[in-house]
């Protein structure tokens, strides 16, 4: 069967997606999310069982498939997942260079605007 | 009605060969026009989501429109709420496909009440938005990202299919990205980047989640995911596994510890009303997706090891919040600690998973959506105001501004849990639920979450108001302004006239319209309200936690019939 050799790839996918969100450079932890995104799909993919490719069409006159089918359901899900992603991720590119162009860094760490680094103490008393 | 069709269908086709589902799983009768109310508070706001993106050149005329809709949005959740309670969970089936393969809408108490509340929260915060949020925010679509927000959040309280769930889920979250870069300023860029790096992150781990269900059950109908996953026992490894995820992308969402740290990197940088939306709505979606499938997706987990590990999260939540709102000394922020704290109380409710704990969690999710959002936008109104954000330096406003000293006592000490406002009541009835269970590290926290609110809003309370005004004398040497004071008090007016069409409510330094003070007002006398009176909603509270807990009902009115 085909699950366990496309489960090896998920893995694999996740794998990598984790090695580049623990990065420190902005595109990389993009690019990490970008695969997150991906191997979730995989997952979703593997999880509906693999069949031959038998499209899903039940014959005139009969009340059920007469072979087994290809599973339509995590394809529709796929689909739908990866049109979301992509919204998304096209977004947060733009959000991302234009931080860059303000911010004049892509590394997450010297993006100390919101919360900066010589944080006044707390009010201690009038 | 659905359930007889389905009988005469199966009685004509005569009985199904072995090994296959129902074949006959199609309805021809249109839905009827009472169940259309279901979907009303999601429709509404897409579509004027939609024509306000066309009548983008008239921003006056849009955002009136906006509020008008807004409003029929909140009476039809109102309706929708009252329907629930008279008659029990309700389901409505999109297209032909009868469940589970269709996609249905289910509205039980919680989703009903919550979706009242999350439609209450758009009217408000778009009413405050009238005066406070300038043309060309609102001809970049300022009111649109907020009706699809609206639209999102409700469609996430009223789906009744967990794959829906996620898409909703990404319908509020792009509208949050759209609504939290608004303005653009150098500040607002970075928290956004924050923000929405995690909950993309959070949102895929939610999906890979239901991958797995998906997997194992081979059904994402949430009433359908129920019945089958009464035959796992308890601590089942596959479905740990599931659940912990779940835990995971929803905990990110709601912001509990250790998974909190984008709620104050993000939630000070975008437009007060923007803060007061996400604070009062979105963490509380997260809340609400644990409890629902903590609840009536996985029943059979009850005895799970899970339920142990929603509770130390939840004590750390509150305890850590707490802790981080004592060491802020922007106003803003304080309140994000706040809130992820009331956060740990909702999920403790989870955790001790008894019927009056889970009412205590439903009853906070209500007070905390109301005063959170009047919280932040009274941070609004002090910084339209005063133009500071600092603790170190707001002082002196009692006699400037007696009703915002008013507003923020009765708001901050409902959240801190001081009766008789709203805060009070959940916290005392979990407690209660603690004791029950010999839960003592459970109520000691609450307690110690009580002390720890009250000293945090007091100090904040007098030193914003009681204090004389401060020169800069005081401040620690160490303090680099926050980003946007280091431009100095400037009233917005004059950021303002760079619009081609300068508002009608121009901020003059010192005063503020008072169209602003409504909101704020309508929500301080809600928390007292619930607070003096809070029999309504207790025991509406019990009623959604009842459902939850036995979900039969849900079951039965999504199938038609008794599983």
């Amino acid at each position: 069967m085909m699950e366990p050799a496309l489960a090896a790839v998920v893995v694999v996918y996740f794998l990598g997606s984790i090695f580049l969100l623990t990065s420190t450079n902005l595109i990389r932890i993009l690019l990490g999310v970008a695969l997150l995104g991906n191997a979730a799909n995989l997952t979703i993919f593997t999880a509906g069982r693999l069949t031959r490719e038998v499209p899903p069409v039940i014959p005139e006159g009969a009340m059920q498939p007469l072979a087994q089918t290809a599973n339509p359901l995590p394809q529709a899900l796929i689909l739908t997942a990866i049109v979301i992603a992509f919204a998304l991720f096209a977004f947060i590119l733009v959000l991302v260079y234009r931080s860059y162009q303000e911010l004049g860094s892509e590394n997450v760490d010297r993006m100390r605007e919101a919360e900066p680094l010589e944080y006044p103490r707390p009010p201690e008393g009038y | 009605m659905r359930s007889e069709d389905l009988i005469q269908l199966a009685a004509a086709k005569g009985p199904l060969p072995e090994g296959i589902d129902r074949a006959d799983a199609m309805t021809q009768t249109p839905v009827g026009l009472s169940d259309w109310l279901i979907i009303m508070p999601v429709i509404l706001p897409l579509l004027m989501g939609v024509i306000g993106i066309m009548m983008r050149a008239y921003p006056r005329w849009t955002s009136r429109l906006t509020v008008a809709v807004l409003a029929g949005v909140v009476l039809a959740s109102a309706a929708l709420l009252s329907r629930v309670i008279a008659e029990g969970p309700i389901a409505m089936t999109m297209g032909q496909w009868l469940p589970p393969f269709g996609i249905s809408l289910v509205v039980d108490p919680l989703g009903g009440l919550l979706t009242l509340l999350g439609s209450i929260t758009g009217l408000i915060v778009a009413v405050y938005a009238l005066s406070d949020v300038d043309f060309a925010a609102r001809r970049a679509g300022f009111y649109s990202m907020l009706c699809w927000l609206i639209a999102g959040v409700n469609g996430a309280f009223l789906t009744g299919d967990i794959f829906n769930l996620y898409v909703w889920f990404e319908v509020f979250v792009i509208a949050s990205f759209g609504l939290i870069v608004l303005g653009g300023e150098r500040l607002q860029l970075d928290g956004a980047v924050k923000y929405c790096v995690l909950n993309l992150i959070a949102t895929t781990l939610f999906l890979i989640a239901v991958a797995l269900l998906y997997g194992t059950l081979g059904t994402l109908n949430m009433a359908d995911l129920s019945g089958k996953l009464a035959a796992y026992p308890p601590d089942d490894p596959q479905m740990l596994t599931i659940g912990l995820l779940f835990f995971v992308g929803f905990g990110m969402k709601a912001a509990a510890v250790p998974l909190h740290i984008w709620l104050p990197a993000s939630y000070h940088t975008p437009k007060p009303v923007v803060s007061a939306l996400f604070a009062a709505l979105l963490t509380k979606v997260g809340i609400y997706a644990v409890l629902r499938t903590y609840t009536i997706v996985m029943p059979a987990s009850n005895e799970s090891v899970l339920f142990e590990v929603i509770y130390v999260v939840a004590i750390a939540t509150i305890v850590l919040g707490l802790l981080g709102a004592l060491a802020e000394s922007n106003l803003r922020r304080m309140l994000g600690f706040l809130l992820i704290s009331g956060v740990g109380v909702m999920l403790l409710g989870l955790g001790v998973d008894t019927r009056l704990s889970l009412a205590a969690t439903i009853f906070y999710t209500v007070h905390s959506v109301i005063v959170m959002a009047g919280l932040y936008l009274l941070a609004g109104l002090m910084e339209r105001r005063t133009g500071l954000t600092s603790l170190h330096r707001l002082s002196g406003m009692y006699t400037g501004a007696p009703v915002l000293a008013v507003l923020f006592f009765v708001l901050g000490f409902a959240a801190a849990g001081l009766p008789p406002l709203s805060g009070f009541w959940p916290k005392v009835l979990l407690i209660e639920a603690s004791l029950n269970e010999q839960q003592y590290v459970a109520v000691a926290a609450l307690i110690v979450n009580g002390l720890f609110s009250m000293m945090v809003v007091g100090r904040a309370w007098a030193l914003m108001f009681w204090r004389p005004v401060v020169t800069a004398g005081i401040i620690p040497q160490a303090e680099t302004p926050h980003p946007r004071e280091q431009a100095a008090p400037v009233p917005k007016a004059a950021a303002l006239s760079a619009a081609p069409t300068p508002p009608k409510a121009e901020p003059t330094p010192g005063h503020n319209p008072p169209a602003l003070l409504v909101p704020v007002v309508v929500t301080a006398a809600a928390a007292l309200i619930i607070g003096v009176w809070p029999t309504p909603l207790l025991d509406l509270s019990d009623i959604a936690a009842g459902d939850l807990l036995d979900p039969s009902a849900y079951v039965q009115a999504v199938f038609g019939s008794a599983p």
